[in-house]
């Protein structure tokens, strides 16, 4: 064992790279420019950005942690002009999160879990909450599917599809965390993709409120 | 920050994308991120594991987005470590545990090269910790039958 660590050890950063990787992550974060290392990437960052925006579903992720105030959903520019969405809770957090930088953020970090989600392509991701089974959303199939460890393969998971008067669609998937069941609620609006979580009690005035929108 | 981790971070990177220009791009990114963010951590080891996390995320993305997810064949990844001069003993192992299926891989190197415990790791890569213990468990099961006998030691998992 002691070996292998050894060889694996002996693999550095080519020479120069620290020098110039900091050289690159300072020049983008002073011109707020995107431009890769190589250019192969050079500006593969912002595409993403647009595309996301513009061409195909950008999906949102906001996380709810304890009582949501007014209204759950609010879309637009959440950070540095990327596409995301801020989510104002009743104990006063703000919760922002973005497809972009596929990240989560607690301004007050209150109310931080562990969650995180990845964009498979723009039509696709994957959200994670630490300690349970990945789950994926697909816009084109408009369903979520779970990731099986056992079988190593991403089957479709009991969920309950909604489609409301307005043509969106809207999945409600119960979560079993570490101390609480909670659901996972997903919308699209358009060209957008919303996601949230919900305590058990959201999520039924949710549910309740969507069946009312079908009559 | 750049001195203490660009050459884990570069190391770790490497290790599951196998691509030298591909790990430097994710290197960047995990930077890129550190400083956009500016997160603030507890200690030393808070800090770390942030950065490995980011780093094996940006990994697992950037092989979904290449689709290039369990293709690179053993032969080149023997001739990725031959090129690095990594040629002592350690390389044969090494170079077998690279061969492994990216879900084996990572936690095989997260566990045995960068020492981290299940329970972290499970935090690392989103999964509970018997599935980590069973991927450990299964990498090793397929890492000795590649090496044909030579025996990894098990550690406590």
């Amino acid at each position: 064992m002691k070996r292998i660590v050894e060889a694996y050890q002996k693999i550095t950063a080519p020479e120069g790279f620290m020098e110039r990787i900091e050289t690159q992550v300072r020049a983008e974060l002073e011109t707020g420019s995107a431009r890769g290392m190589r250019n192969r990437f050079a500006g593969w960052r912002p595409k993403v950005a647009v595309c996301a925006a513009a061409v195909a579903c950008v999906a949102v992720l906001a996380v709810g942690i304890g009582k949501l105030s007014g209204e759950p959903w609010s879309s637009g520019n959440y950070t540095d002009g990327l596409p995301g969405i801020r989510l104002a809770m009743e104990n006063g957090d703000v919760i922002s999160g973005s497809p972009v930088t596929a990240d989560v953020v607690s301004e007050n970090s209150l109310a931080q879990k562990n969650m995180s989600w990845t964009e498979v392509n723009d039509r696709a991701m994957i959200f994670r909450v630490t300690g349970e089974s990945p789950i994926m959303f697909s816009a084109d199939s408009e369903c979520l599917s779970l990731y099986d460890e056992e079988k190593d393969l991403w089957t479709n998971c009991k969920s309950e599809l909604v489609i409301n008067s307005a043509g969106e669609f809207c999945v409600l998937l119960p979560v079993i965390g570490d101390d609480e069941v909670f659901y996972i609620q997903m919308s699209s609006a358009g060209n957008t993709c919303w996601i949230a979580i919900v305590y058990e009690q959201d999520a039924k005035e949710y549910k309740a409120a969507l069946r009312d929108n079908n009559r | 920050m750049f001195e203490r981790y660009t050459n884990l971070l570069y190391r770790l990177c490497y290790s599951i994308l196998l691509q030298k220009e591909d790990a430097e791009d994710a290197v960047q990114d995990v930077f890129l991120k550190y400083y956009r963010k500016q997160p603030t951590f507890a200690d030393e080891d808070h800090e770390k594991a942030w950065f490995i996390r980011v780093a094996v995320n940006r990994c697992k993305d950037l092989l979904r987005r290449r689709k290039i997810r369990e293709a690179v064949p053993l032969s080149e990844v023997e001739e990725l470590l031959a090129a690095d001069e990594v040629e002592d003993e350690g390389s044969e192992v090494l170079s077998a545990l690279y061969g492994l299926p990216e879900r084996y891989r990572i936690v095989m190197i997260l566990h045995y090269l960068e020492e981290y415990p299940v329970k972290q790791i499970a935090g690392i890569c989103g999964l509970t910790q018997s599935a980590v213990k069973m991927r450990l468990a299964r990498g090793r099961e397929q890492l000795k039958q590649n090496l044909k006998g030579v025996v990894i030691d098990e550690k406590n998992c």
